[in-house]
């Protein structure tokens, strides 16, 4: 579904991502994780259009969209819940969902049903719907922008850094929404630097190490693999 | 925002004031009027989308010299109004495209340079008067005047109100609050930047042209004066930005304080003027009218209690 095939990118005269190549089917949930300064959200913008890539291509669904500019992707249904969230502060909760999906040509009864899904979802939301989203907890923050992603109906969500800054109760009710939202047939790429928790959700995994794909498998093997549980686990 | 239908009212009933308005005092209030139309125009880039910008006196100077040369070449005044604003619109798209990809102070920087850059070689091309400016004979009497800039006052209102509840408006603020979070939600950032530019100058433009008719005479340290876009700015920002209504009553008041400390303080005016800017960024740093509306929410909310020391006397 996505496919990345030999990805340079930096910034200036640095170069952060070498020759990364990876990709992710269709239903999949996916990882990648990595420490500080690797490049995941490096990687993350590329994949989302923010920036290009030095060198190398981008597939989706068997096109090119390499050149493909940021706020055009999401028509593709490849929709980012970006690091630090990136809400709309000045917006209520609601007002943020509907700009998921102001790119977007349908009735208004189809937004409020899927308003609704997302509320299905999050119920905290909908508690908090008329709030402005500067002025929620950060477990909410984050709700609302994986809320937001959704009502821009993707085929895949790209989430980055979701657990950071938030208390691990509110990480695993995060995850047992991702879940669902999963099984409802929306792939997820998501880069984690959370390792235990990347590679719960996760069924595939990727490790990136100061710009290249040090390991792939599956997430399991990479649970017990000597060199992840060294250098992420700790154990 | 719930009080639009009483403004159009409001704004009518200062029309009907025309035939109580007095030479001066109808000079005035078309200065007013004009205000009214650059301090929304501000506040569509400056204040909607956040991109301050320091130059749009420049879109006032093109938009009023384009009227002011059509005049003088026996064209209809109306016709040349039209083509400056065009004219300056145009000119918005060519500056922000590029100048739009710049963030903050660098943004403002460059505005100011455009507007700046303009003023000093206006005065240097002889086909537009070079240092002597243009004078534009009209016998259109005050009256005239002071309608044409209150029904472009309007216009203003009618033509921001529509941005800002429209998609475009969403879309505006969603780049003033997260211009990334914008873009990875398909949103089209530089289109709707220079889309919001365009009309701050067609705005600016309009009212420029229709100025220039009304001073019969203008030169370049007139119509490009960086303090016009100065006190655009500070109309916007005392009235409320993030309000379709805040930049006319800005106008309103800062125009009322200007005319007061100018006929009672003729020497000292800019330094009370400047206490006053002072005063009112540190004591309502939104501006007037949202917190007149969060004053107006608090004694509601205090309304629905029961009153403090019942039972406690």
């Amino acid at each position: 579904m996505l496919t990345l095939e030999n990805i340079d990118m930096g910034y200036g005269d640095t170069k952060i991502l070498w020759d990364v190549s990876l990709n992710v089917k269709k239903g999949e949930i996916v990882a990648l994780i990595g420490s500080n300064g690797a490049g995941k959200t490096t990687l993350m913008y590329t994949v989302s259009g923010l920036y290009a890539p030095w060198k190398g291509r981008i597939r989706w669904e068997g096109n090119d969209i390499t050149k493909t500019r940021a706020h055009e992707r999401i028509h593709y249904g490849l929709a980012l819940v970006p690091q630090g969230r990136r809400l709309f502060p000045s917006m209520t909760v609601e007002q943020n969902l509907h700009m998921g999906a102001l790119h977007r040509k349908f009735k208004q009864q189809d937004l409020a049903k899927e308003l609704n899904h997302v509320y299905d979802l999050f119920p905290r939301l909908q508690e908090r719907e008329k709030q402005l989203a500067g002025k929620l907890s950060g477990g909410e923050q984050q709700m609302l922008a994986i809320g937001r992603a959704l009502m821009a109906n993707p085929k895949m969500l790209l989430i980055d850094e979701m657990s950071l800054g938030l208390a691990p109760v509110l990480v695993d009710n995060i995850i047992i929404s991702l879940k669902e939202i999963a099984k409802e047939g929306i792939t997820v790429f998501l880069v984690e630097q959370d390792v235990e928790i990347a590679l719960e959700i996760s069924q595939r995994a990727y490790v990136l190490e100061h710009g290249k794909i040090a390991l792939e498998g599956s997430s399991a093997w990479l649970y017990d693999h000597p060199q992840v549980k060294e250098a992420y686990l700790g154990m | 925002m719930k009080n639009t239908k009483f403004i159009l009212p409001a704004l009518l009933l200062v029309a009907a004031l025309v035939p109580l308005l007095t030479g001066n005092q109808l000079r005035l209030a078309t200065e007013l009027m004009t205000y009214v139309v650059l301090a929304l125009s501000w506040n569509l880039i400056g204040g909607f989308t956040g991109y301050a910008t320091f130059g749009n006196v420049a879109f006032f100077g093109i938009g009023a010299y384009t009227a002011a040369m059509f005049a003088t070449k026996g064209l209809p005044l109306v016709s040349g109004v039209l083509a400056g604003s065009v004219l300056a619109g145009l000119f918005a798209v060519l500056v922000g495209l590029p100048v739009l990809r710049l963030k903050g102070h660098y943004f403002s920087i460059a505005t100011l340079g455009v507007a700046e850059a303009i003023r000093s070689l206006v005065p240097n091309l002889n086909f537009l008067g070079g240092p002597n400016g243009l004078t534009v004979n009209t016998t259109f009497p005050d009256e005239g005047w002071y309608l044409v800039t209150l029904i472009l006052a309007i216009g203003a209102v009618i033509l921001v109100t529509y941005v800002r509840r429209g998609k475009i408006g969403f879309a505006l603020r969603s780049i003033r609050d997260d211009e990334t979070g914008a873009q990875s939600m398909g949103i089209n950032v530089t289109y709707y930047k220079v889309l919001a530019f365009t009309l701050s100058a067609v705005l600016a433009g309009v009212v420029g042209g229709v100025y220039s008719g009304f001073l019969a005479f203008i030169d370049a340290p007139t119509v490009f004066q960086g303090e016009v876009t100065v006190t655009m700015l500070v109309m916007a920002l005392l009235g409320g930005t993030d309000t379709i209504f805040g930049p006319v009553i800005g106008a309103i008041v800062l125009k009322i304080i200007m005319e007061y400390l100018w006929t009672n303080f003729q020497n000292l005016h800019g330094l009370f003027l400047g206490v006053v800017i002072i005063l009112i960024v540190l004591f309502i740093p939104k501006g007037i009218l949202p917190s007149i509306s969060a004053l107006w929410r608090n004694l509601k909310k205090n309304a629905g209690l029961p009153k403090r020391g019942v039972g406690h006397a």
